[in-house]
């Protein structure tokens, strides 16, 4: 659905469940699970889909062009990586940047995605990667997740850089797992299922910003008894799953060098809303910045509980359809 | 400090029920092979395999008597972390050969420790995210595929 500009589109991560854990279940499952819910526009993560990566073998990226012509869907963003750490006990330099940024933009333009996602570039090869944007034709987007935030230092550098530099060609993906204010019930259940003390967990939770490092949270933890239940939880809390109150202000500054957004979630409620991510501050900050693009759904919940992909992706297609069409309104009003 | 071990959700497909199986030629029988699976979100360069220690019913099994399969080709443990251009796709298994002679009909119980680099995660030179990709199970012997 389009609401005065905002496309909602959807990563094909949210079913990474599915695609993992069934067999049976291909791209081509993905992508009716996508049309189902009345979506276009859609994200692919290269070593998720693809059996060869960096660069996919040719018949996989026919694959992919034959099932989208034929539901009328389209690869809109190119889920790339930078696996810089593949030569066992090699620092990796310039070239080994160049080389996944490289076969991501080709993998890119073959799928004729707009834009790829990668998740980091060093700042001085950033000239670089713009001009390879020009060759390639596609915009890259520098994805900026939990457990950093829009206001740390390196994200402002290359805020400053992408100016510096003054090519339209990289912007920024911001996930909204950087904003996080509390981890789900669901994510605290399995912790708890798995024998962590509800108690020892909402102290993690309640001295998570106290200053203590995931090194010496571990170590309190266990003189107070917690064990391997509650370092997974600690492990989880300090690294994607990471939380704190939400850096509206650090994301406003990034809005105009913004691509497109992981709209990322871990859980709907019935009742449409997300308790997690403070989904009506996000979208309306987003609506008044003036944004054209893409809100890329990114469901996350598989992460830690039994998932229901399609049904989370529909409540949460619609609380962002309900938000939208109020602050498009609002918008409108402060604008007369 | 970072996250250290990661471990997803998805354990109970590193060791499937029909995991184990006898590795048999027409002179009688070989050893056994086990298939793994990722417990990870996507695939990974086979380089990114930093150990990979198997124990059968208590006993380590020494490294000299394992060959690892992928994509058609055989590698020893101490090679793995060599094959960066290899990659272990999400929803393909790794083969393990034991040539040992084989093991007897029936259940075994096999531990897997197996610990990979988040070949994407780096905090400092030379300090990655591992992922916990072990797990352990009762898996009884099925026949040849």
């Amino acid at each position: 659905m389009n609401i005065d500009g905002i496309e909602q589109g959807i990563s094909l991560y949210s079913f990474n469940r599915e695609f993992v854990t069934l067999p049976d279940y291909t791209i081509e499952d993905a992508l009716d699970d996508l049309v189902a819910l009345d979506v276009q526009q859609y994200e692919l993560v290269g070593s998720v889909f693809f059996e060869h990566y960096p660069r996919p073998d040719p018949a996989e990226v026919e694959r992919v062009l034959a099932a989208s012509e034929v539901r009328g869907v389209t690869p809109f963003s190119y889920g790339g990586y930078m696996d810089v750490g593949r030569i066992t006990g090699h620092d990796p330099g310039p070239q080994d940047y160049i080389l996944d940024l490289t076969a991501d933009l080709r993998t890119a333009r073959e799928l004729g995605c707009r834009y790829l996602r990668e998740t980091n570039i060093p700042i001085d090869l950033l000239p670089m990667a713009a001009e390879f944007a020009d060759y390639y034709g596609v915009n890259i987007g520098i994805e900026v997740h939990a457990p950093s935030k829009p206001s740390d230092r390196h994200i402002q550098e290359q805020l400053e850089a992408f100016e510096r530099i003054g090519s339209e060609r990289l912007g920024f993906i911001p996930d909204f797992g950087c904003f996080i204010e509390r981890p789900a019930a669901p994510a605290l259940d399995r912790h708890i299922a798995a024998g962590a003390d509800p108690e020892l967990l909402e102290y993690i939770i309640a001295n998570r910003h106290s200053g203590l490092t995931e090194d010496q949270m571990h170590q309190r933890i266990r003189e107070m008894g917690g064990g391997e239940a509650e370092r997974v939880a600690i492990a989880e809390f300090f690294g994607f799953l990471s939380f704190g109150p939400a850096d509206l202000d650090g994301f406003t500054t990034l809005l105009d060098r913004t691509h497109y957004f992981h709209s990322k979630f871990y859980y709907v409620t019935e009742e449409l809303e997300d308790p997690t991510i403070p989904m009506p501050a996000l979208l309306s900050a987003i609506v008044d910045s003036g944004f054209q693009g893409v809100l890329m759904s990114e469901y996350e919940g598989h992460a830690f509980q039994d998932s229901d992909a399609p049904l989370q992706l529909a409540r949460h297609l619609r609380l962002e359809q309900q938000i939208l069409s109020g602050s498009a309104k609002q918008h409108e009003i402060r604008s007369r | 400090m970072p996250t250290s071990y990661m471990k997803l959700p998805y354990e109970d497909r590193v060791l499937r029920p029909e995991a184990l199986r006898s590795y048999d030629l027409e002179t009688g029988p070989v050893g056994y092979s086990l298939d793994i699976g990722l417990n990870y979100y996507r695939g990974l360069p086979l380089s990114a395999v930093e150990s990979l220690e198997l124990t059968v019913d208590a006993e380590p099994v020494p490294e000299h008597l394992i060959l690892v399969e992928l994509n058609g080709k055989l590698f020893p443990t101490s090679q793995l972390s060599a094959a960066f251009t290899e990659f272990w796709p999400i929803k393909k298994d790794l083969r393990i050969y034991v040539f040992n002679g084989g093991i007897e009909d029936g259940p075994h119980q096999v531990d897997l420790r197996l610990i990979l680099r988040c070949v994407y995660m780096q905090f400092a030179p030379g300090v990655w995210g591992m992922i916990d990709n072990s797990a352990s199970r009762t898996l009884t012997l099925q026949g040849e595929r």
